[in-house]
């Protein structure tokens, strides 16, 4: 059948011209023999211009149609930072269809447990192809694919065609599906189309001022959004120079994310507050005049609590090297969203406002003197401005009764509405029901308060845990640690609690056990179980005994309390409280 | 509930991620190759990586049950492990492995490729 009939073209860009493929044919049209270059430790290993990604995306594309994938059809993604993770990605939205990226396995834990969770995952969007590589296609086949089995795992160095075909598609297809919580029954997958996706890019250039004279160079992991959007799509988007490090390469050794920096002339990075705060605690200062960082324009910083010292403590220490202080610009995101939902202004210093704690805890914002926090006093609290909502992009703020907030001496819950907003998850009517408003408001769980037309995030209602910038779930996390056996009734509470390198994961459990030994080995099972199928190891467990754990009148657990029933439980676990 | 700003009491201090770059890290020494001399010197890297008594580590331990266990420290007891025997370990090997037991034996297997090559 011709080509024509099905609705495609061999071109690519001839389209719509509303989809990311053909943003990315508008950006090969260009010429600028820019791309996409793959490091592995401080070496290149493998670069694409972006219009041979583009061809690439049409021959994987041809592949995947052959092989019977169809127009709107999940197609999963299990590759590890690479070329070829591009590649896919390009090439399943040439295919008209949509792709889901998975996380990589989790070192030296179990197999197995991982393998289960992105079953689920795959289940809930009806995948039936997953592209993979050798190695993590090796890891998968034995158990989700092989003859007969629940999924086709595909190489994608194999699955290339010699010619290339793209699949027109509308503008509000979907072009993403983003998981946001795996673990549980029904898992969150963000839902986000083509133009949800092209308004954030357009936002975030737009917002720093972005062109092909850029170049970024980023380790986040691509499976999330922050990485995917903000270190991939944006840069490639918009003709920049696009380097990508492997997650694991900087985690052995972040002075190779700095040595490309300086060597490499970058301008642009994404990261979350621990990751400069690594790469800031790994670089000894005799080492600082070797960099030269005065190119880097926009050091943004986002999906966790930002760290105002962090910010100040790494701009001291780089300025030996040029780093400038006004670099750094605090956001604010999250995958609902797309990516982006505000930015400081750029070029302008670092903003902070210092609010007093206890009122702040009872959502009351009342202004404390600057550097209150300090030793024994502990009555301020310093917060960081995240700006103003980016393009596009609404903003609002609601109390506890449903109503806007128009005091801006209150916290409310920050509910965001715009062209990058998601309108539901995958497959999951119960979840976007508890998500999105009416008008299409859409609830962040993250609370913040406005001084002066800007945002300030004051903390998460929404019960997530953010380590390194990956959010973690503490229902998922208590529905692991309430199965094992001592703790009484499946009472667990996860909390996440700030440690002087990011925050952290606390459990808190209720058990009978009373004798030491005993106590020792339920924590134990329980660091195990965590750590072992979420990928994430408790900072402190806490054994209180039965019935202590703060509950609802109907005897539900809340997580509100939790922190007086750690206060009060100290530092020895094993004692009993 | 805002857990954002509760500082806890723990062990955790400015030690806890170390400051000591890389190219110094601890197992560079040379390393002895037999089966013995490995299983001890691997337990004495995860020992130092993860604060823990190198003593009190048992070959049917998972890795998961560790104290301290973080993607860094397993990443830089992988490293650690590599430049101590002079040898390299596939990504693979670090999503099948769970027990320190596993871990020895893929380092005794190639520390054996290595010598026999």
């Amino acid at each position: 059948m011709p080509a024509e009939e099905l609705g495609m073209s061999t071109g690519g860009g001839e389209g719509g011209g509303g989809s990311l493929v053909d943003a990315l044919a508008a950006v090969a049209a260009r010429g600028s023999g820019h791309g996409m270059r793959l490091f592995r430790g401080d070496e290149e290993a493998e670069r694409v211009t972006f219009g041979q990604l583009h061809a690439g995306a049409g021959e994987l594309a041809c592949g995947l149609l052959e092989r019977g994938v169809v127009r709107g059809e999940r197609v999963a993604i299990a590759l590890p930072t690479s070329i070829d993770f591009a590649r896919a990605f390009f090439g399943v939205l040439a295919a008209g269809a949509v792709p889901v990226p998975v996380p990589p396995p989790v070192r030296f834990a179990s197999l197995d447990i991982h393998l289960k969770r992105i079953a689920l995952v795959m289940r809930q969007s009806k995948v039936r192809v997953v592209l993979s590589d050798k190695v993590l296609g090796g890891l998968l086949e034995p158990t989700l694919g092989g003859a007969g089995g629940e999924f086709q795992i595909l190489d994608v160095a194999m699955t290339r065609a010699p010619s290339a075909v793209y699949v027109d598609v509308a503008a509000d297809d979907p072009a993403l599906v983003q998981y946001t919580s795996g673990t549980s029954a029904s898992p969150k997958g963000v839902v986000l189309t083509h133009a949800n996706l092209l308004a954030n890019v357009d936002a975030i250039a737009g917002g720093l001022g972005i062109d092909d004279t850029d170049v970024s160079c980023n380790w986040l992991p691509l499976f999330h959004d922050m990485g995917l959007i903000g270190a991939f799509l944006s840069p490639a988007l918009n003709d920049a120079e696009t380097y990508l490090l492997p997650p694991e390469d900087f985690l052995r050794d972040p002075g190779r994310w700095l040595r490309i920096i300086s060597r490499y002339g970058v301008t642009a990075t994404t990261a979350p507050n621990s990751g400069y705060l690594y790469a800031l605690r790994r670089t000894p200062a005799e080492r600082v005049p070797e960099l030269d960082l005065s190119r880097w324009r926009f050091a943004l910083n986002g999906a966790e609590l930002i760290d105002p010292d962090t910010l100040r403590r790494f701009s001291a220490h780089f300025a030996p090297a040029g780093f400038r202080a006004d670099a750094f610009l605090p956001v604010y995101g999250l995958a609902e969203g797309s990516l982006a939902v505000t930015f400081a202004p750029t070029g302008r210093a670092v903003r902070s406002t210092w609010v007093r704690r206890e009122p702040l805890s009872r959502g009351r914002v009342e202004t404390a003197p600057a550097g209150a926090g300090g030793e024994g006093t502990e009555t301020g609290r310093e917060i960081v401005s995240v700006g103003v909502p980016v393009a596009n992009t609404e903003v609002r703020l609601v109390g506890e009764d449903g109503a806007e907030l128009t005091d801006p001496s209150w916290v409310g819950e920050i509910q965001i509405r715009g062209d990058s907003v998601m309108r539901r998850y995958e497959d999951n009517e119960p979840a976007t029901r508890a998500t999105v408003r009416a008008g299409g408001w859409v609830s962040t769980g993250d609370l913040g308060f406005r001084q002066d037309g800007e945002l300030f995030i004051a903390g998460r209602k929404k019960e997530v845990i953010i380590v390194f910038g990956q959010n973690y779930y503490a229902s998922d996390i208590e529905s692991v640690a309430g199965r094992i056996t001592g703790v009484s009734n499946g009472a667990v509470l996860a909390a996440g609690m700030t440690f002087p390198d990011g925050e952290g994961l606390v459990l808190v459990a209720e058990t009978k056990e009373s004798d030491a030994a005993a106590r020792e080995e339920l924590i134990a099972r329980l660091r195990f179980a965590v750590s072992d199928s979420l990928g994430l190891t408790p900072r402190d467990i806490v054994l209180v005994r039965r019935g202590r754990l703060p509950r609802t009148s109907s005897g539900k657990l809340q997580r509100h309390g939790v922190e007086e029933v750690l206060a009060e439980a100290g530092t020895d676990p094993v004692r009993p409280v | 509930m805002d857990t954002t700003d509760i500082v806890t009491a723990t062990d955790v201090t400015e030690t806890a991620v170390t400051e000591t770059p890389v190219t110094e890290a601890a197992g560079t020494e040379a390393a002895g190759t037999g089966a013995e001399a490995i299983r001890e010197k691997i337990c004495q890297i995860i020992g130092d990586e993860l604060d823990t008594p190198a003593a009190g580590l048992t070959p049917d331990q998972h890795f998961r049950s560790l104290p301290n266990v973080d993607s860094m420290r397993v990443l830089q007891i992988v490293l650690n492990t590599e430049k101590a025997f002079d040898i390299e370990i596939e990504d693979e090997v670090t999503f099948r492995v769970q027990t320190i037991g596993e871990f020895q034996g893929v380092v005794e297997d190639l520390c054996r490729q290595k010598n026999s090559a």
